[in-house]
């Protein structure tokens, strides 16, 4: 399972960035983290066929690792 | 006489017995679908991913992480694509199912899986477990869709619980296989005191699928911004 999500991880790490030089300076801390978050829940969600609750919780971990940086 | 005698003893100790086993602690690991397959000797710690405690007494149950593991966001995110989003509540006297989720208490009967029960038999950590197969139904953004669970579930322990809120068998699962993660008993720690179980008072308490609702507003708020 772990190595399965380490590589989902390192997509999303590549992702975000990515991430830091187009969204990342467009608002506030809050406001690129609510982007961050939104655009890769959505992503995984689709990638891993998950429910609507599971990419909501999804968006709350990586809203709350990008917000705690 | 001494028959008797005998007799009445041995019923005595029986009852200390089952009643002792009305309490105590299950301990679960999880590791990934493909190491279970290919790793029948459950003694590989480095194959333990993650470890759960599902506390029971006689009228309620709990199961949950195993305190002290901190979490980094890749096993969040582990612990999210295994279908674990507890702690779960096992109410086994209204027969009721509860899970924490933001500030609600979600709601569901343990009789909510159509389960599959089947004849198929395996020696699990002791026990003879009996094969039980179901699809759960969800929705995503597009769609509606199934996945499928396995349960092995074993009758020689009368506690109606599992894994990640999973019941509704006739026994204790033992086993449960479920989006390519294994969560299996480890071992079971009885106590003859009831250890400490409630299900939260503080919460408000909905559906699984008025949740859901208020999940898919959030989302297409989301989306609008």
């Amino acid at each position: 399972m772990k190595k399965k999500v380490f590589s989902l991880m390192a997509v999303v790490l590549f992702m975000s960035s990515s991430l830091n030089v187009s969204a990342f300076s467009l608002g506030s801390h809050e406001a690129d983290c609510r982007a961050y978050a939104k655009k890769y829940s959505k992503r995984i969600a689709h990638m891993q066929v998950l429910s609507e609750a599971d990419e909501q919780r999804v968006y709350n971990v990586l809203y709350s690792n990008c917000i705690n940086q | 006489m001494l028959k008797k005698h005998l007799t009445l003893i041995t019923a005595l100790i029986l009852t200390l017995v089952c009643f002792g086993q009305q309490n105590g602690k299950a301990y679960y690991y999880t590791k990934s679908a493909e190491h279970a397959k290919t790793n029948s000797n459950t003694d590989d710690s480095s194959l333990r991913d993650m470890e759960f405690v599902l506390t029971f007494t006689k009228d309620l149950a709990k199961y949950e992480l195993k305190d002290g593991i901190s979490l980094k966001t890749e096993d969040k995110l582990a612990l999210i694509f295994s279908g674990y989003a507890g702690p779960y509540f096992f109410d086994f006297e209204n027969t009721d199912v509860y899970r924490i989720e933001e500030d609600y208490l979600i709601q569901k009967k343990a009789n909510s899986i159509k389960w599959t029960l089947t004849k198929e038999k395996l020696k699990l950590n002791g026990f003879t477990c009996f094969k039980a197969t179901a699809e759960l139904e969800f929705r995503n953004r597009s769609r509606v869709f199934t996945k499928p669970v396995v349960a092995w579930y074993t009758p020689e322990l009368s506690i109606n619980a599992g894994p990640n809120g999973f019941c509704g068998l006739p026994g204790l699962i033992i086993q449960l296989e479920y989006r390519n993660v294994v969560t299996r008993l480890s071992k079971i720690k009885y106590s003859e005191s009831p250890p400490k179980v409630s299900i939260p008072k503080n919460k408000d308490v909905i559906t699984e699928e008025a949740f859901n609702l208020i999940i898919r507003e959030i989302i297409s708020k989301r989306d609008k911004n």
